[in-house]
């Protein structure tokens, strides 16, 4: 199916009137600072963009449409009610540098959110202002320097990233000014904890860790990581890709990590699949609690209030002009609400309950399992190099395959270190008819 | 081209000559290149990009010159308003778009809440980070606003000055 650029159904003077002022003005611009020539912009009328723009949504695979699982990524199924009442207008169209007297809804709202977060993750403190998990990457590092800079504890510039991490994660390292050292993970998924021993000194400013991690396995020796690590005197940081594996069931504040991002749009319920946007939402042990990112929400008696530079004099700054994406937060407050205590837990329930039904089925049907000997998280890998020996069918070939067939490819070639891998996530939305009919 | 950050998305042609859409120029991105990589964006605003596009396509040239020229004449029409309170007069003389700072006689912040009471968020109060200015007040129209929203903001501010000048 192919559809002309928006600029290729443009025909001289037409526009979408309804859309815009009609009454005619004379231009106030001096005329010194007045464009000589207008803008190319499509001149095409409403119901052409219309047309348009459904017609290329609907070239889309989406959650919607489609099972998508896309390992890391967690597109599951993002309620319609959380979208529903995140568009309430009077959250829509607050501004957000109205007096806070007229805010004290939404204050309320972001206040009890960062509670909730605290709550599930185990961590002292969360700041909600990050725009995606890049930025909650960056604000995670950048607390973690501030923090050993506060020390003046100055040579703590290197961060550890096992061999299976995200690539946010070293490049994230380096947009702070660290250095980048790799350890390897071990044949059967744990990180090799003797390389981590060699690894540490008074250059460790901390490690970055996904738990469960990268390959789908939840790490066995993270209290061992956690000891070795701080013993050293550096820091962990928690990469909250993987958080719908563990929602109420583990907490990464009680696994001994001092900073946690959070991608609220993953685990939380936004749709994030056009690319975004998301939320990077990130939580701190005790002792980054004076640095974290500013505004924050705060409570005086009965009144909320946000908490700025003067509240919090050692911040790492500011991410965003304001409050983060507060409709990607507002998602993530409803959605909480929705599920309550005991839904939180039915998620990472079924999410591993899925993934594991889903790796024992493909094992069945013939499928090499990259870590066959290890309980699978919410997500699991299969190699397919038996394939691409034996037929010349490699990853790539079943991943558009796949596609022929109604169904998103995988993540494919990622971890990097397992070789022809799709890395599968079901998540916990999908019923067991369409995991079969993927199978 | 090889150093910006996060995504760019390419058009090309494929086999059978058609154009289709891919990312590319991926090498600089971090899930590639790692700790080298230009940027650690990963997640982006997408449907922000997707709605301005979508906006700018209903518009053209036309209408956004038109939501433009609107804009600047509610705001000029809403500070000739607010000026003519007692009280208030403009900070700067120099060419404005869309938004106006006021200098008002006395703080800002209690003359917003008595105008939120009425139900007005009367601008905002850039008193503190512009502390130079004195008690300044930065409002601004775009083409949403009426002018009979404008007539009630200035009866609003001139009943709330008074009030408050008739209480000191």
């Amino acid at each position: 199916m192919h559809e002309k650029l928006i600029f290729e159904h443009s025909a001289p003077g037409r526009s979408a009137d309804a859309q815009y002022p009609q009454v005619a003005v004379e231009s106030l611009v001096p005329t010194a600072l007045r464009r000589a020539a207008p803008p190319l912009l499509p001149e095409v009328s409403e119901l052409q963009a219309v047309r348009h723009f459904t017609r290329l949504s609907q070239l889309n695979f989406s959650i919607d449409t489609h099972f998508y699982p896309l390992g890391s990524c967690t597109m599951k199924y993002n309620p319609k009610a959380c979208n529903q009442y995140a568009m309430l207008p009077e959250l829509l169209n607050r501004h957000p540098l109205a007096p806070e007297s007229t805010g004290q809804g939404i204050l309320q709202i972001l206040f009890e959110l960062q509670e909730m977060l605290k709550e599930v993750t185990g961590m002292r403190g969360v700041s909600l202002t990050p725009m995606a998990g890049a930025q909650g990457e960056f604000a995670g590092v950048a607390m973690i320097r501030a923090y050993h800079k506060a020390r003046k504890d100055f040579a703590r510039v290197e961060i550890i990233v096992p061999d299976a991490a995200h690539g946010t994660n070293p490049a994230t390292a380096t947009m702070c000014g660290c250095t980048v050292r790799e350890i390897p993970t071990q044949a059967n998924g744990d990180i090799d904890l003797e390389s981590l021993q060699a690894a540490v000194g008074p250059q460790t400013a901390g490690i970055m860790l996904t738990n469960p991690s990268t390959i789908g396995v939840f790490e066995r020796h993270i209290d061992d990581v956690r000891r070795i690590v701080h013993e050293a005197g550096g820091l962990l940081y928690y990469d909250g890709a993987n958080l719908n594996a563990i929602l109420g069931k583990v907490r990464p504040g009680d696994m001994g990590f001092d900073v946690i991002h959070m991608n609220l749009h993953k685990t939380f319920s936004t749709p994030h699949g056009g690319g975004g946007p998301g939320s990077g939402a990130v939580g701190v042990s005790e002792r980054l609690l004076p640095f974290m990112p500013v505004p924050v929400v705060g409570q005086d008696g009965d009144r909320y209030r946000w908490l700025d530079e003067k509240d919090l004099p050692q911040t790492i700054g500011r991410l965003s002009n304001f409050m983060g994406n507060t409709g990607v937060l507002l998602r993530a407050y409803i959605y909480m609400r929705m599920l309550g205590r005991d839904g939180m837990q039915r998620v990472s329930e079924f999410a591993t309950l899925n993934s594991n039904y889903l790796a024992a089925r493909l094992q069945t049907a013939g499928f090499e399992l990259a870590y066959p000997e290890r309980r699978a998280s919410h997500e699991f890998i299969v190699t397919l190099r038996r394939e691409a020996r034996e037929w010349g069918t490699n990853a790539m070939d079943f991943a558009k395959r796949l596609l022929d067939y109604g169904f998103h490819a995988p993540t494919t070639y990622f971890p990097l270190l397992v070789p022809e891998c799709l890395l599968i996530e079901p998540t916990e939305t999908e019923s067991k008819e369409e995991l079969d009919s993927f199978v | 081209m090889r150093q910006p950050p996060s995504r760019i998305i390419g058009r090309t042609l494929d086999l059978d000559g058609k154009s289709g859409f891919t990312p590319t120029l991926q090498a600089r991105e971090q899930h590639i290149r790692r700790s080298k990589a230009t940027s650690n964006i990963c997640t982006n605003q997408g449907l922000l990009v997707t709605a301005a596009t979508i906006y700018m396509s209903l518009l053209g040239a036309k209408g956004l010159a038109q939501v433009a020229a609107t804009s600047m004449q509610r705001t000029q029409q809403l500070v000739d308003a607010l000026i003519r309170v007692p009280g208030v007069r403009l900070a700067f003389d120099r060419p404005r778009f869309h938004e106006a700072v006021l200098l008002l006689d006395r703080p800002v912040k209690p003359v917003l809440e008595a105008l939120a009471r009425r139900g007005i968020v009367g601008g905002a109060d850039i008193s503190a980070r512009y502390p130079s200015l004195g008690a300044a007040l930065l409002v601004c129209a775009t083409e949403t606003r009426t002018l009979a929203d404008i007539e009630t903001y200035a009866r609003a501010l001139a009943e709330t000055m008074r009030n408050s000048a008739a209480a000191a």
